[in-house]
């Protein structure tokens, strides 16, 4: 018998089976390139996520066209948590992630012109997973404990330029860079009494790539706005920083439309839809399935109050998303409904909203796991004026 | 807003955006987790499963002077022993009273005082009688032997008055029962020599002359296991002719007093035959290894191959496997601590002299000849070394594992223990068992 065949022979089966690569059967939001963040303000999400073309200031990072629309220079933010219960023969349990989805300065001159910075979350790849398990040894059995954890994901950096470029027309258009880090770790820790050293490794892959985007307001009447935005990416290049190895993959196309209208004095209406073309990633991701993506969502606002220094709003609504990687072979869907406030002082100097949502991802049926969320958005910005 | 607010608020803003956090951790079924970790993998290794597999056993790591223990034995079952002991070093005859040294002027009640080991002591059903004679010729503690008061390499002086020692005449003797030893619990044999007091200490005070010691024997039947033997009189200083004032040698206020001892005995373990690892004893017996591990395993019934070298080693045992007791008197009398060093150097060119190099972390056994039966394991984790090992860069050439497995401390007991050796029976052979998880690198998502 040779010594290898031997030494084959002598290979006690592991018991350990997730030696397998990322699993398709998999957690929400840890398959592929993590969850899609919409770059959607406090205000945008209690309206259901209709950040397009909004009345009243759009300072969601959608479209680029939203820009011109600034008639002072301003800074905003919207911080997101987000606390999920995990239900399913996948995965159970309760965890709480912060996003921060939109960082926006944007400087109009000119009376006609605007430029702007942004940054927010793209893809979150913030999650952490326990298990315990057996290791069947020729010894006997040994318990583990394992953690996986990723923290990180891709940020989308936006440089806008925007311009009314006709009495009811404006147009923007941005530089679209994309950065960002994750940190995989790995832990497997034994039960003291066996004196197994445990094993971790840890690794961090990088993300780099760019794209453009282009958006067009129209107001057809003065309660009224429309508009539209796409996208295109050259592509993101994923590297490992242990092995230097890359790989570039595709990023979607993308398509926003959505309009508002000011219905009464003291009610705003807004609706939005978008598409994603995830689907083309697929080819190039070795360990997930992708689908094209949509979302349509839409809401009201009823201005409570309005005066000379301060206004108070309220809001509310719903969306509907079909997220981009499947979970146990089918596709992911994303509803939920909104409820928010808002209010304006310093007559136009401060403003800030807040939104506050349930909703359901996945379904325990079709794949095998279901988060129940409670998302809550802050939003706080400061103008110039 | 100025310039450097507008910095300062976004170098704050992307703080924030790098603030994104998780909390938590889900549950989740090992089978569903997400994400990537390599299997953990059990291989056992035998000497025919490895390229070179080398074990051999060398002695004389320790002797009777180096023990921690004198065995008197009265020739049964086919041991005979003698405790022999001397005070080489200077024996205090004199005292400080501040700062004025006092010389004695006379000495008091002499005693010689040993501590029994009862578990591993045995005396006959009416008690034994232990005798404390004196020894005629001068002997050498670290190579005296049964038949030779001295045998180095180049000088070898036998006993004149023949084989087990030149003694002369009974100084006195104690007697001990079973009862007293394991009902009463004393623990302590008291030779009173106190006719001799005189006599006796101003013999060994007097460096000029050779000091020849004394013996103790078994008068009639039984073993004795003793622990190092200290000596307790007293000094009658000049300066207070009316007071006794004790000494202990070795003792708190005698530190420099170290006895010469050690003992005797009429049969010598001889090196193991092929097929067998000898370990501990009064010989100190060691057992050195050496071994190439595999780059990589493969994994039964697939093609896919795990690497040892860059791995983390969660565990390295190596397995000796116990034979029958070795042959009366030499099978470990109780139980001993052992543990496992690395090697400095090529044990194939260099054998006993090979040099010894680190202890092996968390390399401690104990070897309990209660317990073992031919075919138990004793088992010795070199889980440090093979982790060195496969840490060792990808482009270096990788040395063999290789290790001494020893008493510690040697000298413990006057008995070994013998295991099965690489070139032996396969069933009782030495193995060694491998947990480890595998240097992967994650997939990109």
């Amino acid at each position: 018998m040779s010594r290898r065949l031997l030494l084959t022979l002598l290979v006690v089966a592991s018991a350990l089976a997730p030696a397998r690569a990322l699993a398709q059967v998999n957690l929400l939001g840890a398959t592929g390139l993590g969850r899609r963040v919409l770059a959607l303000d406090a205000r945008a999400r209690a309206m259901g996520g209709a950040g397009v073309a909004l009345h009243g200031g759009n300072l969601s990072a959608i479209n680029p066209a939203a820009a011109a629309r600034f008639n002072a220079s301003g800074i905003w933010t919207t911080y997101m948590p987000e606390r999920r219960k995990v239900e399913g023969e996948l995965a159970n349990g309760s965890v709480t992630t912060e996003d921060v989805p939109v960082i926006r300065l944007v400087f109009p001159w000119g009376g006609r012109w605007a430029v702007g910075v942004s940054a927010g979350a793209y893809l979150d790849q913030d999650w952490g997973v326990q298990f315990f398990d057996t290791l069947n040894l020729a010894t006997g059995e040994v318990p583990y404990e394992e953690i996986r954890t990723s923290d990180g994901g891709v940020s989308q950096v936006r440089l806008d330029l925007a311009g009314i470029i006709a009495e009811d027309w404006s147009l923007g258009g941005s530089f679209l860079f994309y950065t960002g880090q994750s940190r995989r770790r790995v832990s497997r820790g034994f039960e003291a009494d066996v004196e197994f050293i445990p094993f971790q490794k840890s690794v961090a892959i990088d993300y780099r790539g760019w794209g453009l985007a282009l958006g067009l307001e129209f107001q057809p009447i003065p309660e009224m706005i429309l508009g539209a935005s796409g996208s295109w990416a050259e592509g993101l290049t994923i590297s490992n920083d242990t092995t230097g190895e890359s790989l570039s993959i595709g990023l979607p196309l993308s398509f926003n439309l959505g309009g508002s209208w000011q219905l009464t004095p003291d009610l705003l209406t807004a609706l939005s839809f978008y598409w994603e073309g995830w689907e083309g990633v697929v080819d190039d991701l070795p360990n997930a399935t992708a689908v094209d993506i949509w979302g349509v969502g839409g809401g009201v606002e009823l201005a409570l109050s309005r005066g000379e220094n301060s206004s108070l709003f309220v809001r509310g609504g719903g969306h509907l998303d079909r997220l981009p990687f499947e979970v146990s072979g089918a596709t992911v869907s994303d509803r939920g409904l909104s409820l928010g406030a808002g209010v304006i002082l310093g007559g136009g100097r401060a403003r800030f909203d807040t939104s506050f949502e349930l909703g359901k991802r996945g379904n325990i049926d079709k794949n095998g796991v279901e988060e129940s969320y409670t998302r809550f958005s802050f939003g706080a910005a400061v103008f110039a004026r | 807003m100025t310039g450097k607010l507008r910095i300062a608020a976004s170098a704050a803003l992307i703080c924030w955006i790098a603030a994104c956090s998780r909390d938590e951790l889900l549950n989740v079924d090992s089978e569903q987790a997400p994400g990537f970790a390599p299997p953990t993998l059990e291989i056992i290794l035998t000497p025919e499963s490895v390229d070179q597999w080398i074990d051999s056993v060398f002695g004389g790591f320790a002797d009777a002077s180096t023990s921690s223990f004198m065995l008197v034995n009265d020739g049964s079952p086919s041991l005979s022993s003698r405790g022999l002991l001397a005070f080489n070093a200077p024996i205090q005859d004199s005292i400080f009273f501040g700062d004025t040294l006092s010389a004695a002027i006379g000495f008091d009640s002499l005693r010689m005082i040993v501590t029994i080991d009862s578990l591993r002591s045995q005396l006959s059903s009416g008690g034994t009688t232990f005798q404390l004679w004196s020894v005629l010729e001068e002997w050498d503690d670290e190579s005296a032997d049964w038949d030779f008061a001295v045998d180095t390499p180049g000088v070898s002086v036998a006993w004149t008055g023949g084989p087990g020692g030149s003694l002369g005449t009974v100084l006195t003797e104690t007697r001990l029962t079973e009862e007293q030893m394991l009902v009463e619990g004393q623990d302590t044999l008291v030779f009173d020599l106190t006719p001799f007091t005189d006599s006796l200490l101003s013999a060994w005070a007097d460096t000029s002359q050779a000091n020849t010691g004394m013996a103790i024997v078994v008068a009639d039947s039984g073993s004795l296991l003793v622990g190092l033997p200290r000596l307790q009189y007293y000094i009658v200083p000049e300066l207070v002719p009316d007071t006794a004032i004790e000494i202990r040698c070795p003792g708190a206020n005698f530190l420099f007093c170290v006895p010469s001892f050690t003992y005797i005995f009429d049969a010598s373990a001889q090196p193991p035959p092929v097929g067998v690892l000898q370990i501990g004893g009064v010989d100190g017996w060691r057992s050195y290894t050496r071994l190439f591990l595999p780059d990589s395993v493969q994994v039964e019934d697939t093609t896919v191959a795990f690497s040892l070298r860059g791995a983390t080693i969660n565990k390295a045992q190596f397995v000796i496997r116990s034979l029958a007791a070795p042959p009366v008197p030499f099978g470990a009398e109780a139980r001993f601590d052992g543990a496992a060093y690395e090697l400095a150097d090529d044990l194939t060119s260099l054998g006993p002299k090979t040099p010894v190099g680190p202890l092996i972390k968390s390399s401690a056994f104990t070897i309990d000849p209660s317990s073992l039966q031919a075919g138990s394991e004793v088992v010795i984790d070199i889980t440090a070394q093979v982790q060195g090992w496969a840490d060792i860069p990808f482009d270096s050439i990788v040395p063999p594992i290789t290790f001494t497995i020893r008493a510690l401390p040697e000298g413990t007991t006057f008995g070994y223990w013998n295991f099965g050796a690489e070139d032996g029976d396969p069933a009782t052979a030495p193995i060694l068992r491998i947990v480890f998880t595998p240097e992967v690198q994650f997939p990109f998502p």
